[in-house]
């Protein structure tokens, strides 16, 4: 039989980590989550894990667009700013662990 | 032994869900050579670069380290490498925050297999391997399908998998474990 986890809020306003076995209900609780990382249970990836996945997925977003610059096709402002956001992500703020508005919208 | 039964092969271990867990787990049988795992899960997340993840278990419940490689069908690049934690099992485009091409119901159907046993200790064969499909949808009306692969580091069996979100909580799972092979 299986088992599951789940966040049971504390008094002090964290959670503890808390997992249940299938079979008897059993509870044993595996660690204590920080209110500002209940998101992330298992905690953050690791930086160069995080940095890879996201370079990858930029560079994919960039390669997607490559035909704006074709000589026969005019990008327009929009798309120009567009694709220097993406090649900008590496110096936000937030880099390598970005929240979903941090990157930027493509333009229709 | 495989037992075949009306509805299909056997289940060595059924698990399901439709409140937010953080996690679930389910056991893997380690006497056989070759499990199937089918698996359908929903996310509270909604983000781009989403991704569901799995972590291999020993029997004393120790996270194992794995090789993995994980790429969509249709995509030049991939992720891979080595990991002591979870790994994930689709590529990015699974979220809807930054496209407006992506379904809003995030959540994947995996097939996997699990390759347990016949561990005779040479390479290439000296380690458990998981292979598997994850398929989701695009409210396009089309579909992704992403394919991994992970190896696991020790010679020891996978006892049970666990499966997590990259972020937020896993809203509803079912997954089930059959024997195809014996060992």
């Amino acid at each position: 039989m299986g088992s599951y986890t789940i966040l049971r809020i504390r008094d002090d306003g964290d959670y503890d980590h808390v997992s249940i076995s299938d079979a008897d209900q059993s509870e044993t609780i595996i660690g204590v989550v920080a209110a500002s990382e209940k998101d992330r249970p298992f905690g953050r990836l690791p930086d160069d894990e995080q940095s890879y996945m996201l370079r990858t997925m930029r560079n994919d977003l960039l390669q997607e667009t490559d035909w704006w610059a074709n000589s026969d096709v005019t990008m327009t402002e929009a798309q120009r700013t567009y694709r220097q956001a993406l090649r900008d992500l590496t110096s936000h703020a937030n880099w390598p662990h970005l929240n979903a508005d941090d990157w930027p919208i493509k333009p229709e | 032994m495989v037992t075949y039964r009306e509805e299909g092969i056997f289940a060595t271990d059924t698990v399901s869900g439709s409140s937010d867990v953080t996690s679930f787990t389910v056991d893997i049988p380690q006497n056989n050579v070759v499990s199937i795992l089918n698996l359908q899960m929903h996310f509270t997340t909604e983000t781009d670069n989403f991704q569901g993840r799995i972590e291999c278990l020993n029997s004393g419940g120790s996270v194992q380290t794995v090789g993995y490689n994980t790429g969509t069908y249709g995509t030049t690049s991939n992720f891979g490498g080595s990991s002591s934690t979870s790994v994930p099992m689709n590529y990015y485009n699974l979220g809807a925050a930054n496209s407006t091409s992506f379904t809003t119901q995030e959540g994947y159907r995996v097939l996997m297999f699990i390759h347990n046993a016949f561990v005779d200790f040479t390479y290439p064969f000296r380690h458990p391997t998981i292979w598997g499909h994850t398929s989701y949808e695009l409210t396009s009306g089309g579909t992704k399908l992403a394919n991994f692969t992970i190896k696991q580091k020790s010679t020891m069996k996978i006892a049970s998998l666990r499966f997590s979100a990259q972020s937020g909580n896993i809203d509803y799972y079912r997954a089930t474990v059959h024997p195809l092979a014996d060992g």
